[in-house]
């Protein structure tokens, strides 16, 4: 079995993976920022708290809201910046502003709303995530087109670096191959080793890549969650998918090329068997 | 048997290797085909096993017209012949027995006539303490015994030998075609090329003997080959 035919499978298959998984995660933030039905309303500095409140009350759509005090977001943010950090900016050095948490009742007259909450008095920005989605949804596009070529591309690598090995491998058994041609082996019987061999390869680099991308996927989820505003799907949401993608293209690539490559060996080379 | 009726082969343009050849070979008879190289008489046997397409004519195998076997009926045709060659054709990286053996795998064979079989077909040419050794472990006539224990395995009905003492002792040639005489006396056809005049004398089978692509001199019918058989062998 070549090193370089697992290899390159190998970055197929990873490719593919993370292809994947990153695919699945833009779907499920999408997913999440549209299901959302809350938004934070930030105020300016200088914002006379009361007549926000009654600004909020009037609007119809607006179903609770809750006040969202500096204090409580800079003590929200010291997880990740430490406590050495976030006590710099307590008290008057705090730079954050003070906010509502508000939550509609008819997510369909989202725009609306927010336009309405724009115009009161006091209000500077919200956190307007149908931007976010816009552009995620947009990334998906294009992420989605890329990485098609990507495993398109990179499938027909492996498939010419297995058919490569094979192609080898039958050459340096050229010899016992026309013993076993003349003296009665049907071609099935002759491709059978070389066919196992590129399903060997196959299943080999799958099961690799996957135990792989599993240790760079949970690793990167670590560090994700703790940087990301966004949750971000463990590996076990879609690692029996991913075995299973994983395996039944090494199957495949391995089968076709190994298969392929027989052919046409033993059309081609094997046409004259026997040398006397 | 084999029935071969004004065959050609023409390999390029202008190499007429065999020119109009007819013969007719029983079952059950032995065949010396002697001749210059370059004669044709390899030609003739790759024909016979279908390595090579006959130009013009015909061969027939029990009556059957051979060139109307198709490309996938091929490995079963061959499995009626057993075939020894010059170079022994063994692999090296197998044993003794395992050689014996794959042919028989080729076949379907199972496991367990394999391990009856090998042996029996093994201690017929005096091989059966070497069954585990390596062909490089052997000397050449040996491993033609090897060669002619795998030709005979599957029960062929010909064998087919093209210079199977070409690449030994002179002193062994003999032993090996006295090896083959007595395989032919159990009723295989055997059809031998050789160019060694000194063992084909030492045997009273029929002598066929081509140049330039014909038949020059072909003994059958001056020498009663199945009665000499048997007083050779008593
Ligand atoms: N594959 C081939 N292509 C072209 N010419 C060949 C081929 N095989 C044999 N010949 C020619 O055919 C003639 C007969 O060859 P061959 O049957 O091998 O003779 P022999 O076995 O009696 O020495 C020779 O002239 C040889 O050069
Ligand atoms: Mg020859």
């Amino acid at each position: 079995m070549s090193l370089a035919s697992v290899m390159v499978m190998i970055c197929c298959l990873l490719l593919t993976g993370a292809t994947f998984i990153v695919a699945e995660n833009i779907k499920f933030i999408l997913k999440n920022i549209e299901g959302q039905n809350s938004i934070t309303v930030y105020l300016f500095k200088d914002a006379d708290l009361e007549k926000v409140k009654l600004g909020i009350n009037n609007i119809e759509n607006i179903s609770s809201y809750d006040f969202y005090s500096k204090e409580e977001a800079i003590k929200d943010y010291e997880g990740m910046l430490g406590e050495r950090v976030s006590g710099f900016f307590k008290g008057e050095s705090n730079p954050l502003p003070d906010a509502f948490h508000v939550s509609f009742s008819d997510l369909s007259q989202y725009s609306a709303t927010i336009s309405e909450i724009m115009k009161i008095e006091g209000v500077d920005t919200t956190s307007d995530r149908s931007e976010i989605a816009e552009k995620l949804s947009n990334l998906k596009h294009i992420f989605a087109a890329i990485s098609f070529w990507i495993v398109i591309s990179l499938g027909a690598v492996s498939l010419l670096i297995i058919s490569n090995t094979i192609r080898i491998a039958m050459h340096n058994r050229r010899f016992e191959i026309n013993i076993l041609r003349s003296i009665g082996a049907t071609n099935n019987f002759i491709r059978l080793p070389f066919a196992i061999e590129g399903v060997a390869i196959g299943t080999f680099s799958a099961t690799l890549s996957f135990f792989a991308l599993r240790i760079i996927y949970s690793w990167f989820v670590k560090i994700a969650n703790n940087t990301i505003p966004f949750n971000i799907l463990p590996f076990e949401k879609f690692s029996n998918q991913m075995l299973i993608m994983f395996i039944s293209m090494g199957l495949i690539l391995g089968l076709i090329g190994g298969l392929v490559t027989i052919g046409k060996y033993l059309k081609k080379e094997m046409s004259e068997v026997v040398v006397w | 048997m084999i029935t071969i009726t004004n065959i050609k082969k023409v390999y390029e343009k202008n190499i007429f290797a065999l020119n109009d050849v007819s013969l007719n070979i029983e079952q059950g008879e032995f065949v010396f085909v002697v001749g210059a190289s370059g004669s044709g008489k390899s030609t003739l046997l790759k024909l016979i096993l279908k390595e090579e397409e006959i130009t013009s004519g015909n061969i027939f195998i029990s009556g059957a017209n051979i060139t109307r076997i198709k490309k996938r009926e091929l490995p079963y045709y061959r499995r009626k012949m057993g075939i020894v060659f010059q170079d022994f054709r063994l692999i090296d990286k197998m044993t003794v027995f395992e050689n014996v053996a794959f042919a028989m795998r080729i076949v379907g064979a199972n496991e367990r006539s394999i391990r009856r079989r090998v042996p029996y077909v093994l201690s017929l040419v005096s091989l059966e303490g070497k069954s585990n050794r390596k062909p490089c472990e052997l000397s050449g006539g040996e491993k033609q015994r090897v060669g002619l224990a795998r030709a005979i395995v599957n029960n062929p009905k010909i064998i087919i030998a093209d210079e199977p003492t070409g690449n030994i002792d002179p002193s062994m040639s003999y032993e090996i075609v006295e090896l083959l005489a007595n395989i032919n006396l159990h009723g295989t056809t055997v059809i031998m090329v050789t160019h060694d005049l000194s063992v084909v004398e030492k045997f009273p089978f029929r002598i066929i003997e081509l140049c330039s692509g014909k038949v020059r001199a072909d003994s059958a019918g001056f020498i009663d080959y199945q009665s000499e058989n048997i007083t050779k062998v008593s």
